[in-house]
């Protein structure tokens, strides 16, 4: 159970609730499950065996697949790359232009190849590279690609095609999940029944918030002096995907050795990764912000309040977070 | 020279109007021109255009912004399209990127715009004189110029049409600047200035060895909302029409009314 939620970024609690059937445990958390013994134990049977379902093992490739991701769907190319982007594009035969490149340079699209030996290819522009898209080809390999030995992943670069990555199919995963949590906030908060409601930080509710706010320009110090300190986490903004947690307050009930100076675009859980992100990176463009929140963490239903103060330590821009239950006889397990 | 479509990058733009040029635009303009056995190439060397000026002298004059002896360049200031049947050229034109210290009008006059080294370069009182009242308006910016157009005789007018919007595309996707203008002479003004390179503006005057010009102008703002729109790649629509974008602004919603050939 240790290794198990140290793996899935879970809390031990969490697994051992839903071991008790304390906790109901969600689609995605039953995947990341399945996930684990498939990959960590070769165990592919798990969802089966819990759920009764039938295991729709892929049937082995005889020969290579050529796909195209797309913002809206993932197309066979059985044809080849170059022919399908011709006839998307209208054009005829006989146009000797590199339209693979082409179409990932300038569409934004994703070109895949599923070799029969097992492997996975793609070719990708990360300039352009469309989150919706980064999706979908997430989803693709999560449901389509477990058989995959290996995937490479190659970006096109001013030069031409650049050095190709080789990750694991949870590594891509995880690689493509970071593109895909740049998902505009609406679409995001529209596959959850979350809320998230933005307060005014100025007339926030809890005197130690309104503290920190007037204290703008030393929210760290502030957040010390009101004790705050155990119930707050410090990020990073290294660049546009690298947001790293500096500092888990042990208040917070997160596996800190897990996250701890970590991209929080990394954790497991996409859609809450995504909300600290975007609430993070809103915070570092206009100030002070502050939010009501009603939200799914591991498997678990929390409301709280959240208030995201920035500040500049140097050239890192930084996100003091410090964060009230509202039902503060629950545990507290949020960042 | 490599094929237009291999040298094409939108990344510089925003995602949806890259995704309308790259998807909608770039292609049927292509397309256009494959069907008549042709090739749109680009590249950045103005040796090609001294060659193919070379071939048909007396069709063509080199204007000296695209004379490659007379001028400093490279990939970031020029651009190179012609149309090729059989690896032969049969159309070609060109756009060179200037920044501006001072104003359009003064760059013409001290003649910095026609050499690189005007002591040198110039003939003994060789002289240029600007009356166009926007060319000393347009100052301390990028402007994007267009010159050595040449159509070999005997080909499909659509030839012309499409390279210039494809040129003025790939000018408008990969380069910043504030102005796109040229240099034409009356009867070019009023048979392609508008409706195929794509000017919406004309003003005389540009006196330059013994000649008579009018200086063409778009701002870019124009070809912002001109490159995506629907009719930027039918052929048989003149550019500098109202946009469906402006129409609907105004309130025509008449499907009847037809603008093809209206300005011809």
């Amino acid at each position: 159970m240790k290794q198990m939620a140290h793996e899935l970024g879970y809390s031990e609690d969490t697994i051992a609730r839903w071991l008790r059937g304390d906790h109901r445990v969600f689609a995605g958390a039953a995947e990341d499950v399945d996930r684990y013994f498939t990959e960590r134990h070769a165990d592919p049977n798990f969802l089966r065996e819990v759920m009764s379902l039938q295991r729709l093992e892929p049937p082995r490739r005889e020969a290579d697949l050529c796909l195209w991701v797309t913002e809206g769907a993932v197309h066979r190319a059985p044809a080849g790359h170059a022919l399908f982007a011709r006839d998307a594009l209208g054009l005829s035969a006989g146009i000797e232009q590199d339209l693979v490149r082409y179409a990932v340079n300038n569409l934004g699209w994703l070109a895949g190849t599923a070799r029969a030996d097992g492997r996975f290819d793609f070719r990708y522009a990360p300039k352009i590279l469309d989150p919706q898209t980064a999706r979908r080809l997430r989803d693709w390999l999560v449901s389509e690609g477990r058989d995959l030995s290996e995937v490479r992943a190659t970006p096109l670069t001013a030069g031409g095609w650049g050095e190709a990555r080789v990750f694991s199919v949870s590594e891509a995963v995880r690689f493509l999940d970071r593109w895909a949590v740049r998902l505009r906030m609406t679409d995001l908060l529209g596959e959850t029944n979350w809320t998230v409601v933005r307060e005014d930080p100025n007339a926030a509710e809890f005197p130690e918030f309104r503290s920190i706010v007037a204290a703008a320009h030393e929210p760290l110090a502030a957040c010390l002096q009101a004790g705050r300190i155990g119930s707050s986490s410090l990020l990073w903004l290294k660049s546009e995907t690298d947001l790293v947690s500096l500092y888990i307050g042990q208040d917070l009930g997160l596996p800190v050795d897990r996250f701890a100076c970590r991209n929080v675009l990394d954790r497991d859980d996409p859609h809450y990764a995504a909300l600290v992100y975007h609430h993070a990176l809103e915070c570092a463009q206009v100030g002070p912000t502050l939010y009501r929140l009603e939200i799914d963490i591991a498997g678990r239903r929390r409301r709280y309040r959240r208030l995201a103060m920035p500040f500049q330590t140097g050239d890192r821009r930084l996100i003091l977070s410090t964060s009230q239950l509202l039902e503060p006889q629950e545990e507290l397990s949020v960042t | 020279m490599t094929h237009y479509m291999d040298h094409f990058d939108a990344g510089l733009l925003p995602a949806s109007m890259r995704k309308t040029i790259a998807g909608t635009i770039v292609p049927p303009l292509v397309e256009a021109i494959h069907s008549r056995n042709l090739s749109p190439r680009l590249g950045h060397d103005l040796g090609t255009i001294a060659a193919i000026q070379h071939k048909n002298a007396n069709r063509m004059r080199l204007f000296q912004p695209f004379n490659p002896a007379l001028q400093d360049y490279d990939s970031s200031n020029t651009v190179v399209i012609t149309i090729e049947r059989d690896s032969e050229p049969v159309a070609c034109a060109s756009t060179r990127l200037f920044w501006l210290d001072s104003s359009l009008g003064e760059a013409f006059q001290s003649l910095r715009l026609f050499y690189r080294d005007v002591p040198s370069m110039a003939q003994p009182g060789e002289a240029c004189v600007c009356t166009a009242p926007t060319a000393w308006t347009i100052r301390d910016c990028a402007v994007a110029m267009t010159g050595a157009v040449f159509v070999q005789q005997g080909e499909d007018p659509d030839v012309a049409r499409a390279m210039m919007r494809l040129l003025h595309l790939w000018v408008f996707t990969h380069w910043r600047w504030s102005w796109l203008t040229g240099i034409a002479e009356k009867a070019v003004v009023r048979s392609y200035a508008h409706d195929v390179y794509g000017y919406p503006m004309a003003e005389t005057g540009l006196a330059r060895e013994g000649r008579w010009y009018w200086l063409l102008f778009a701002p870019r703002s124009f070809y912002r909302e001109v490159v995506v729109d629907p009719s930027y790649p039918a052929l048989d629509t003149p550019l500098c029409l109202p946009t469906e974008a402006a129409r609907r602004m105004a309130g025509d919603t008449s499907t009847g009314f037809r603008f093809s050939g209206a300005a011809e």
